[in-house]
């Protein structure tokens, strides 16, 4: 009987309150890109020292970001049409995160929802102010409803350029990186980085790598390749397609990718299928010695008509001159990572942590320099598995 | 509905009822706890806890069996008296109202953060004991019946979940192994062995169990299962996510299945199934606990059931579960109080119960 | 007002037969027949319409009025009526109880007792399949009206000396034949003693279907669930008998009612026994799935729709945001509407004559949605889901089920719409709390799933090959306890 009492007050609260969350789906509108860029005013860091936290009227209106929300619209469908929609934008200057999205509420007629976010552009001049790069930060960790799994992309220049960017074979943009970045499994020469590796990275060391996008405006087209090298918060700079495809090997991460040696002024490719990476460490005055073991396999994919490769001689030789060629070539670009931007990419820092946290122990004060100091070598191994269909 | 026949429970119920009702909420943030105090190895601090865990059961058991098996307000009421046997009484009630209601307040707060919003926290208090109290009138078979039946609904899809995870974890996130000073693995047991509360319930059930010899054996396996899946969970979000991340995220689990994808799945967050399922996790814990401390209270006071003394918490439950002004002050108020009522619930009391048995075997009371 | 007969029959007929005429006086349709066996007044008293005129003319008054042979009164039964079915009454209130159930009464001069001669005949159905227990593989017979050839149909398939059919005659006006069956060696003395002491209990003026008796019997008429099967089909009544089930009858209903009935006997078909595993299996694990999902699909497009649409996937969320836009209503109504209309198609399709129901299912279906589509009342979403919950609403084979369904679909929407999917595991956690404290006549009402014996599970989701099924259930608490060896 009191289950009877109660149950008749609560369906009378619910009838008269309502249903509080219910916010019908097509009055949302579902942001598929964000795009943070460097505000006008992103470098008056000291007035905003000047205020203290007991301050009324702290709502400032300094334009420190530039964000852009991405969303299909979805608008001017009936019930009878479906499918992709046109993307449009919101460009909207704040001081942070939150007021862009309060702003952007306030220019959007429907309900703005992170639910199905796929992409972040960042843009390379918001990495020059690392203070308000860790504010964003904050915002992206600690909202829920983002999804880990977008994918972060570092542009060049300012971000609005990209997202109103239209491409040929895809509706929107974020269709069209995404499915560069799915391409990446044969395109070496992109390391696609979702949300989760990109704030796990940061919040470890304070590095991270990330796809670059430029764009071409003479010709309207959207590249992405190489990668942009952050370190403590800030863009170093940027590695070309090929080092990235190294850095990639290194890593151990690659899924395939091509590589090419000349011989007899024509040039033999290799299509990598997959590449084993191990690690070893030496310790010895004070000096750290990884050796990197790198297996590839593959298939040889073009040659010269007339040249024939089914015979082992020929194959090892191939094999012996690739091995050369890409040691040389990783380790030059291993220096040119320590020395220009003494950034761990490969993953050496985190071998230490783990296999010999006694070493770590010793040199995690002074990780850069020792990094600086240590001495790599990389030892190549590749088997060429296939050549094809003709001998 | 009275009980025509006492011994209702069998060994598999005894063991649904013990994994479900220490498991609960507390699971999803577990990880982070863990990972702020001992890094990797939090493990280690599981296993550990796990088998102190056990010592205390095995102690709860052997009091019971030397007792007769009877109700711990009999055992209590024979061995110390009525005076501290309504007072201790009135304590396990306390612990287990106030364990329930932060529960309850860290469970809302996490709907509120991933599923509804606006929806105001007094309403779903409401409903939640509502249900529960639903469930605590049907008596303990009902209840048992429920635990048995929740316990596959609640673990084979979080297992798929977790065999599906697999996929994006780095298992050498753990290390290093063992860096950490020796008194955080301390501060670890001492954080972690409040995860194990809840085998409390053992004082409700083992009056009611069929088969008394087995009440160890099974109550080891529930024990294990406990750890393993504990340690699964840890291993897994510090896989996933890293250490660091780990240390931050407050409810990490969470975070690590909604980034989970199965390729080609129609469903593309598990996050909504997994937080259907989680509800029950909450809620079974939940109505035990309510049921525990109903219970007593009908013992204490003599009534005829369990509807009224179930009525008589419910206010406590909500005003309690409001208390807290946010959720840092609900943590709080957990790691502050909650280590100090398992030490007298957990530790001391079963403790007394063995040695004043043991010093009075074979004396007054129900022995059989 | 209590009905009032004499019990005491008078040697003298003509007393006899003036109280019988005072009694049922204004009914033209009962027959007194007086005449004469040699020099003994006789009367033959019965309904036309019920009594067989052709049994009475030929066997009765033909071999008494044509006996020229010296009478001694016990000589008529023994020796000169031929007719099988003769009992002697010595109550005239079981005589005349007699004649209204379609007997003849007879009265002889000088005697104190009479003879009821069984003549029951009167148009009935031929057996026939049931409409709603269509099987693929099976018997096509079903129960009809009367309640000796139902208990025919159950006796040529249990021809074990140890079935009983037990009467009763229940209703004190309508005084209806009922009989209680069950097989005595398996069934459990609980459930049985359960069932006579509920029939007792039962007074009421008429039973004009054995749905009376099933709510005067039943543990809780205030659940959705029904705790008591009912069926047409005899091979289901006696596999439930084997069972250790007790079956009623009740006269005039061709439905038999099954105590006591748990959960997993609702979504069971006698055809799953009759195919081979596989298909069996298969087929249950069909049903149990689109139960599940004319449960809870219109509740989950709600609160997916209205709450929490992050969780499907991307060009699913796009797609039903774009099929919603310019409907003006919210999902949580639209479903509402779409419930209704179900209802309301359902009752109007069963109420409607045959030929012209099918037409109205498939002109309110299909073109009256279709015009609601392009109207841009309702989503073309809306209309998938209502099809699909709709066809999934009917593999069960009880019928009762889809109505206890339908109701907590009808909670499950409302709850998903004041807290999206959070009310909707409310819901379904409250109602597993209402089906683990269900009893049928004592037995959980989840059965298996309760007890949780392994050997019970062969006959749950999947059905065990037929080999395997050695022991009858084990939450029946039956007493023979092998099926096979």
């Amino acid at each position: 009987m009191r289950i009877k009492k109660i149950l008749i007050i609560l369906t009378c609260c619910i009838f008269t309150t309502g249903c509080w969350d219910k916010v019908e789906i097509d009055r949302r509108t579902f942001v598929s890109t964000i795009g943070i860029d460097a505000g006008e005013e992103i470098s008056k860091e000291k007035e905003l020292k000047k205020l203290s936290p007991n301050e009324p009227f702290s709502e400032s209106n300094v334009k420190r970001l530039n964000v852009t929300y991405g969303f299909p619209d979805i608008s001017d469908f009936g019930p009878q049409k479906g499918g992709i929609a046109q993307e449009k934008t919101i460009n909207v200057d704040a001081y942070s995160m939150e007021d862009a999205f309060i702003k952007a509420t306030g220019k959007n007629s429907r309900n703005i929802s992170f639910g199905h976010s796929k992409l972040l552009i960042m843009s390379n001049d918001f990495f020059g102010y690392p203070e308000a790069v860790k504010e964003v930060l904050d915002y992206l960790q600690r909202e829920p409803s983002l999804d880990r799994n977008a994918l972060v992309v570092i542009a060049e220049g300012k971000v609005e350029d990209y997202m109103k960017y239209k491409p040929d074979t895809e509706k929107n943009i974020q269709e069209y990186i995404h499915g560069l970045i799915e391409n990446s499994d044969r395109n070496a020469s992109i390391i696609p980085t979702d949300l989760n590796e990109f704030l796990t990275n940061l919040d470890e060391n304070g590095n991270a790598i990330l796809p670059y996008l430029t764009i071409d405006k003479h010709k309207n087209e959207i590249k992405l390749s190489g990668t942009g090298v952050i370190k403590d918060y800030t863009f170093k700079g940027i590695l070309s397609p090929t080092e990235t495809a190294d850095i990639k090997i290194l890593r151990g991460k690659l899924k395939g990718g091509k590589k090419v040696i000349y011989e007899e002024g024509h040039p033999i490719d290799f299509q990598i299928d997959g590449i084993k990476r191990k690690i070893t460490m030496d310790n010895k005055d004070d000096k750290l010695i990884f050796n990197i073991n790198v297996n590839m396999e593959g298939q040889i994919k073009e040659y010269y008509l007339g040249k024939q490769l089914l015979s082992t001689k020929i194959i090892s030789e191939i094999e012996e001159n690739f091995n050369e060629s890409l040691k040389d070539e990783m380790e030059k670009v291993v220096k040119i990572i320590q020395s220009k931007y003494s950034t761990d990419l490969i993953g050496l820092r985190e071998y230490v942590q783990k296999y010999d946290p006694s070493v770590w122990n010793i040199v995690k004060k002074d990780w850069d320099e020792t990094y600086k100091n240590a001495v790599i070598n990389i030892y190549v191994n590749t088997h060429i598995r296939r050549i094809g269909a003709i001998r | 509905m009275v009980l025509n026949n006492k011994d209702i429970v069998s060994s598999y119920g005894l063991f649904a009822t013990l994994v479900v009702t220490i498991i609960g909420v507390n699971v999803f943030s577990y990880p982070n706890e863990l990972a702020n105090l001992v890094g990797g190895d939090g493990w280690l601090v599981i296993l550990l806890s796990g088998i102190i865990a056990y010592i205390l059961i095995s102690f709860i058991c052997k009091a019971e069996k030397n007792n007769g098996y009877s109700h711990i307000y009999e055992i209590l009421e024979n061995r110390f008296g009525k005076i501290i046997a309504i007072l201790v009484g009135l304590e396990l009630t306390w612990y287990s109202t106030f364990f329930i209601s932060m529960g309850l307040r860290t469970f809302t707060e996490e709907i509120k953060m991933y599923l509804l919003e606006q929806t105001p926290t007094e309403f779903i208090f409401l409903v939640t004991i509502l249900m529960g109290t639903y469930l605590v009138r049907g008596e303990i078979d009902n209840l048992i019946k429920f635990n048995e039946i929740s316990f596959w609904l609640m673990f084979i899809p979080v297992i798929l979940v977790l065999i599906f995870s697999i996929y994006h974890v780095d298992f050498t996130n753990i290390l290093p192994a063992f860096n950490n000073p020796p008194n955080s693995y301390a501060k670890g047991i001492i954080a972690s062995i409040n995860r194990f509360m809840g085998f409390q319930i053992l004082f409700l059930i083992i009056p009611f169990v069929k088969d008394k010899k087995s009440i160890n054996k099974v109550a080891r396996k529930g024990i294990w299962f406990v750890v393993v899946f504990y340690i699964a969970v840890f291993i897994l979000t510090v896989g996933v996510f890293g250490q660091n991340q780990t240390k931050i995220l407050l409810w990490p689990v969470i975070t690590m299945v909604k980034y989970i994808n199965i390729p080609g799945s129609f469903i593309e967050r598990w996050e909504g199934i997994i937080m259907s399922i989680w509800i029950i996790f909450y809620f079974t814990t939940f109505t035990n606990h309510y049921y525990f401390a109903s219970d007593l209270l009908k013992k204490i006071f003599k009534f005829k059931d369990i509807k009224l003394s179930a009525a008589i918490i419910v206010p406590f439950i909500y005003l309690i579960a409001l208390y807290p002004k946010n959720i840092a002050e609900a943590y709080v108020l957990t790691s502050k109080y909650s280590p100090i009522f398992f030490l007298i619930n957990l530790i001391i009391l079963p403790i007394a119960l063995l040695l004043v048995s043991s010093s009075k075997k074979g004396g007054n009371g129900n022995s059989r | 007002m209590k009905e009032e007969i004499r019990e005491v029959i008078s040697a003298n007929i003509d007393d006899n037969i003036q109280y019988l005429k005072n009694l049922l006086k204004d009914n033209s349709d009962i027959v007194y027949r007086e005449f004469y066996i040699d020099n003994i007044k006789a009367l033959i008293m019965y309904v036309d319409g019920m009594g067989d005129k052709i049994l009475l003319d030929n066997f009765v008054l033909e071999s008494l009025m044509l006996n020229r042979k010296e009478l001694k009164a016990q000589d008529i039964k023994d020796k000169i009526l031929t007719v099988s079915d003769l009992k002697e009454v010595k109550k005239l209130k079981e005589g005349v109880n007699a004649v209204l159930s379609g007997d003849t009464l007879m009265l002889l001069d000088g005697m104190d007792i009479c003879y009821i001669i069984g003549t029951r005949f009167w148009p009935a159905r031929g057996v026939s399949e049931p409409s709603r227990e269509t099987v693929l593989r099976g018997g096509r017979d079903g129960f009809t009206e009367t309640i000796r050839f139902n208990t025919a149909l159950v006796r040529r398939r249990i021809r074990d000396t140890r079935l009983r059919i037990v009467p009763k005659m229940i209703g004190t006006r309508s005084k209806s034949d009922v009989s209680v069956m069950y097989i005595e060696d398996i069934a459990d003395d609980k459930i049985v003693n359960e069932v006579f002491t509920r029939l007792g209990n039962i007074n009421i003026d008429a039973v004009l279907d054995s749905g009376y008796i099933e709510q005067l019997i039943e543990d809780n008429s205030w659940s959705p669930f029904p705790q008591i099967q009912s069926t047409e089909r005899p091979d289901v009544v006696s596999a439930a008998l084997y069972e250790g089930r007790v079956a009623i009858l009740v006269d005039n209903s061709p439905f038999a009612i099954i105590v006591p009935t748990i959960l997993p006997n609702l979504f069971q078909s006698p055809d799953d026994y009759y195919q081979r595993w596989i298909y069996g299996s298969m087929l249950r694990i069909i049903r149990l799935f689109s139960i599940i999902l004319s449960l809870i699909l219109p509740a989950l497009y709600v609160a997916v729709t209205s709450f929490h649409p992050s969780i499907i996937p991307t060009k699913l969320a796009y797609f039903i945001a774009a099929s919603r836009e310019g409907v003006p209503f919210p999902a949580f109504v639209e479903a509402l509407i779409m419930e209704v209309n179900l209802a309301i198609l359902l009752e109007a399709i069963a109420r409607l004559p045959r030929p012209i129901g099918a037409t109205i299912g498939i002109v309110g279906g299909l073109i009256i949605g279709q015009a609601a589509v392009s109207a841009g009342i309702v989503s073309p979403v809306m209309i998938i889901i209502l099809s699909i919950t709709a066809i999934t609403s009917f593999t069960t084979p009880n019928y009762e089920i889809t109505s206890a369904f339908r109701i907590i679909r009808l909670l499950l929407i409302i709850a998903s719409a004041i807290i999206g999917l959070y009310g909707i595991m409310l819901t379904l956690i409250a109602v597993l709390i209402h089906i683990i404290k269900l009893k049928s006549f004592g037995v959980p009402y989840l059965g298996p799933l309760v007890t949780f014996n392994k050997k019970d599970f062969k006959d749950m989701l999947i059905r065990a090959p037929l080999k395997h099924f050695k022991n009858r259930p084990i939450y029946m608490n039956t007493e023979d306890k092998i099926r096979q060896k």
